[in-house]
């Protein structure tokens, strides 16, 4: 796998995310990006191909009876 | 119920015991015969919740005024023969996410705005109301039910009252505190990932997360829409059943409210554990690197005595174990970025410092992860689901380590940690943590007892069964050194 350039990404999502934050928070987000991202990347498991999400949606609760 | 006293440590030995302690089902049985009343019983209580606030920072706000008031209609209804239930003249902590009518709700923030839920009570507030209890205060929480303690935002920082140095844990940090110090004799926590159980964990008591849909969560400022939860605290297993069949039941008002029957749980809990199967999960709940053997042993030795008692248990794993620690907190950080997204952008500086990294964790996620992580749950799910075909609880440490000093804590820790608690979140199940013994140095260690849906009596029922030849629940922090502290 490439290496994140995690100054770089942190920095867009900031941005993306309208958040301005002070240069410590900023050096936090830093360095924890990379495990962060590892752990979302780890849910992306292959037995999970044929699996529903655990979210439903039903659009008849909108017009009750 | 009997004890042996059975205990493992000189600290434990040297706790001591005092009638001020009351489980809610000692007061209730006092108050009905004559021995005390509730107002006795209030004043008392909030008397010392006022001399040790500043020591402990349990509450937010204590309304003393208001409580004598319902405890004094407690003991005029009692005069008059009216009997409510266990609940009347019981003083209980309210987690300061839950609205209350005559107290402001703050979440912990000056970013909540104080109008949120002015003049009323929560659906589970107001049926505790109606069965008689009586509400001490607005017990600390960690901000919006996530963050950590900041000093400088103006709001109690909480202290663990078996030693001020350490943390309560959170996020219904002030309830945790408050049962363990005599400071209520139950109360409401919240639980989205382990708030209800790591204080009950490490300030050593009970605290039961619920079934999703159990208890209607309306009326509580939300975390984490889709695993957020309301659980009772308190001393015993015993006394959270009596709070949760009052808790318990259907409301419209919660949309995930779940319209299932709620049995009477206390009278379900007969000490009859025969024949019980156990599933012990080894892989990363047993032989984490990071669990500390202390908290290991404890729960093996609590086992041991539950298969005394005539269950049988049996090692087994539970597979993506890790994983679904991750997804419990990717799914709760989407969640509550989303509530949190404009206030974030536009008042920053007015979360804690040590709230605000947290919840901004949110935006580092994509919409794809999210989706991801809800069909991880389901596999997730499926597995615990097949688990269930052969065993009637499973077991593990409530947290791996016991509580830790305060000045060592870092949001980031969350991501190297393990956790055993959130994944009961993910799969909505029953999880009750209760005391398991003690560390050679004084600290409360815990054990977690996990059930399938809405088998809430069955992990109360082997919780009492323990604390029925057990008293960890019963042993209570030297508080008495605190008010030293506090002056």
């Amino acid at each position: 796998m490439p290496t994140l350039d995690s100054e770089a990404i942190v920095t867009g999502l900031l941005a993306a995310a309208q958040l301005t934050v002070s240069p410590q928070e900023k050096a936090t987000f830093v360095k924890d990006y990379p495990l962060m991202r590892s752990n979302a990347d780890a849910l992306y498991l292959a037995e999970l191909e044929f699996v529903e999400p655990a979210v439903t949606f039903d659009p008849t609760v909108y017009y009750p009876a | 119920m009997s004890t042996d006293l059975s205990m493992n440590s000189s600290a434990a030995d040297a706790a001591s015991h005092s009638h001020k302690f009351l489980t809610i089902a000692d007061a209730a049985a006092a108050l009905r015969d004559g021995s005390i009343t509730s107002v006795a019983l209030t004043a008392d209580i909030v008397e010392k919740a006022t001399a040790l606030n500043p020591a402990l920072g349990a509450y937010v706000t204590i309304t003393g005024d208001a409580a004598l008031a319902q405890a004094a209609a407690a003991d005029v209804a009692f005069a008059a023969g009216n009997d409510f239930g266990p609940l009347q003249g019981i003083p209980l902590a309210i987690k300061d996410i839950i609205a209350m009518k005559g107290a402001g709700t703050t979440a912990n923030s000056r970013v909540l705005d104080p109008a949120w839920g002015a003049g009323t009570d929560a659906p589970v507030v107001a049926r505790l109301r109606a069965a008689g209890s009586v509400f001490v205060g607005k017990s600390t929480t960690s901000e919006f039910a996530l963050g950590m303690p900041d000093a400088s935002k103006g709001f109690p920082v909480p202290h663990n009252p078996w030693d001020v140095e350490r943390t309560p844990a959170g996020s219904s940090s002030g309830t945790g505190i408050a049962v363990a110090a005599g400071l209520a004799l139950g109360g409401l926590g919240t639980d989205t990932g382990g708030s209800v159980r790591g204080p009950a964990c490490v300030n050593g008591h009970t605290g039961l997360k619920v079934t999703f849909g159990r208890v209607p969560k309306s009326g509580v400022v939300p975390l984490a829409f889709s695993l957020d939860s309301i659980g009772p605290m308190a001393r015993s297993a015993y006394d959270c059943a009596l709070l949760l069949e009052v808790m318990a039941g259907y409301d419209a008002s919660d949309p995930n409210a779940a319209d299932v029957e709620v049995p009477k749980y206390s009278e379900l809990l007969n000490g009859d554990i025969d024949g019980l199967k156990i599933g012990l999960p080894i892989p990363y709940f047993f032989d984490h690197d990071q669990l500390e053997p202390e908290v290991r042993d404890a729960v093996l030795s609590g086992v041991q005595q539950l298969v005394g008692m005539g269950a049988t248990s049996k090692e087994m794993a539970l597979p993506y174990a890790a994983e679904a620690k991750d997804a419990n907190m990717l799914i709760l950080g989407a969640e509550a970025y989303a509530y949190h997204r404009n206030n974030l952008v536009n008042r920053w500086e007015d979360y804690g410092n040590l709230t605000r990294p947290t919840l901004a964790r949110g935006a580092f996620y994509t919409a794809a992860d999210y989706a991801q992580a809800s069909r991880f749950r389901s596999m997730w799910s499926a597995e615990v689901a097949k688990a269930f075909e052969h065993y009637d609880v499973l077991i593990t440490p409530s947290a791996p380590s016991p509580a830790q000093l305060v000045k060592d804590m870092d949001p980031s820790q969350r991501l190297v940690q393990p956790s055993y608690t959130g994944h009961w979140n993910l799969t909505g199940l029953p999880a009750v943590a209760i005391p398991s013994g003690f560390t050679a140095s004084g600290l409360p260690l815990s054990m977690q007892i996990i059930g399938k849906p809405f088998a809430e009596a069955t992990v109360l029922k082997v919780a009492d069964a323990l604390q029925r030849v057990t008293n960890w629940h019963l042993l209570h922090p030297p508080v008495e050194t605190l008010y030293a502290t506090a002056a």
